[in-house]
């Protein structure tokens, strides 16, 4: 009786101690591991303006995706730094964001550089109309991670 | 009378030099539930926002998959569970400046403002009033608000095991530095 006792508090106690680890657990500020594409921006970019975004966003939306870019601006917003990637598109831009806790990594990142990066897509938006305020067909990709 | 026709013709053409779309694709929108047992707050720093000074018109784009948790497991649960982000993957709000003759934009200032529009998220699109701040510095405009929002009246369910820790009543702050959109 008493063994069966000590087993269930043992149990208790691990899945008490597991339940805690998961709840607790700090969220992932940059996208790491293997990614789920690696892809060229070109081929991104054509699937963003060439899908709908629910095509887009069951392909790309919380996968992670490697790829090579030329900086076209570097912005700072409270210390998250966000990468505009060029795309020789007027009308299609690219977004890399950064979680301020990398920012550092970042510091010398400067227009015209070529960078790999590892990024979590958030998807595509797209003006609905001719006169829509926001203009651009943009990809949104966070939590990066600068590999080179 | 042709002082008159002068001051009218300079009038006009000086509000369509003014007459400017603002905007920015790294503006700030973040949230906070707030319950007995758990409070908790995420921010999203990739929120497109922009607005035409002439008409009063403004709009966000929030992709939701932007919005940081401290926790793994909340960032998840929001993710897929309450917002369904490969589904609807981005928030849209359009609406318009009801009070836009008290705005100066061409004047450095604070202005309050009362915002009429339509608020879509996770897929239902639902008409909304809100009160804000434009402040308007230099070259920058700042869209500043904070509102409330309903999970219910969108069609978030919050599973009864997680209503001591997840709010029905989500808070909203947003704060979004704008620039002179450039002209292609």
């Amino acid at each position: 009786m008493k063994k069966i006792i000590l087993v269930l508090v043992v149990i208790a106690v691990a899945v008490g101690a597991i339940g805690f680890y998961l709840w607790n657990k700090p969220s992932e500020y940059v996208s790491d591991g293997k990614p789920d594409y690696t892809i060229s921006l070109v081929e991104l970019t054509n699937d963003g303006k060439n899908l709908s975004d629910s095509i887009f966003g069951t392909k790309y939306v919380g996968k992670a995706i490697q790829f090579e870019a030329e900086v076209e601006s570097v912005a700072d917003n409270k210390g998250a730094k966000t990468l505009t990637l060029k795309t020789n598109d007027d009308g299609l831009v690219v977004n890399a964001g950064f979680h301020e806790s990398i920012a550092d990594k970042l510091s010398k990142i400067v227009s015209g550089d070529k960078v790999k990066l590892q990024c979590d897509c958030s998807g595509v938006t797209k003006p609905e109309s001719e006169d829509d305020l926001l203009s651009e067909i943009e990809i949104n990709l966070t939590r990066c991670n600068l590999i080179k | 009378m042709k002082k008159h026709i002068l001051f009218s013709i300079s009038v006009f053409f000086f509000g369509l030099a003014n007459a400017q779309v603002y905007s920015t694709s790294t503006g700030s929108v973040s949230f906070v539930s707030k319950t007995k047992f758990e409070e908790f707050s995420a921010d999203n720093k990739q929120t497109q926002a922009a607005i035409s000074t002439d008409k009063g018109t403004v709009q966000f784009k929030l992709p939701i998959n932007s919005f940081q948790f401290e926790k793994d497991l909340m960032q998840t649960h929001f993710q897929e569970n309450y917002m369904e982000s490969a589904t609807f993957p981005t928030s849209i709000f359009k609406g318009k400046i009801k009070n836009l003759a008290d705005v100066k934009f061409s004047t450095d200032g604070t202005y309050d403002v009362q915002v009429a529009g339509t608020l879509e998220m996770h897929g239902v699109t639902k008409e909304i009033e809100v009160n804000g701040n434009i402040v308007v510095k230099g070259k920058t405009i700042t869209l500043v608000s904070n509102f409330s929002i309903e999970c219910s009246d969108y069609g978030i369910k919050i599973p009864k095991n997680n209503v001591s820790q997840v709010s029905n009543t989500i808070n909203i702050k947003v704060n979004c530095a704008l620039n002179p959109k450039k002209k292609k």
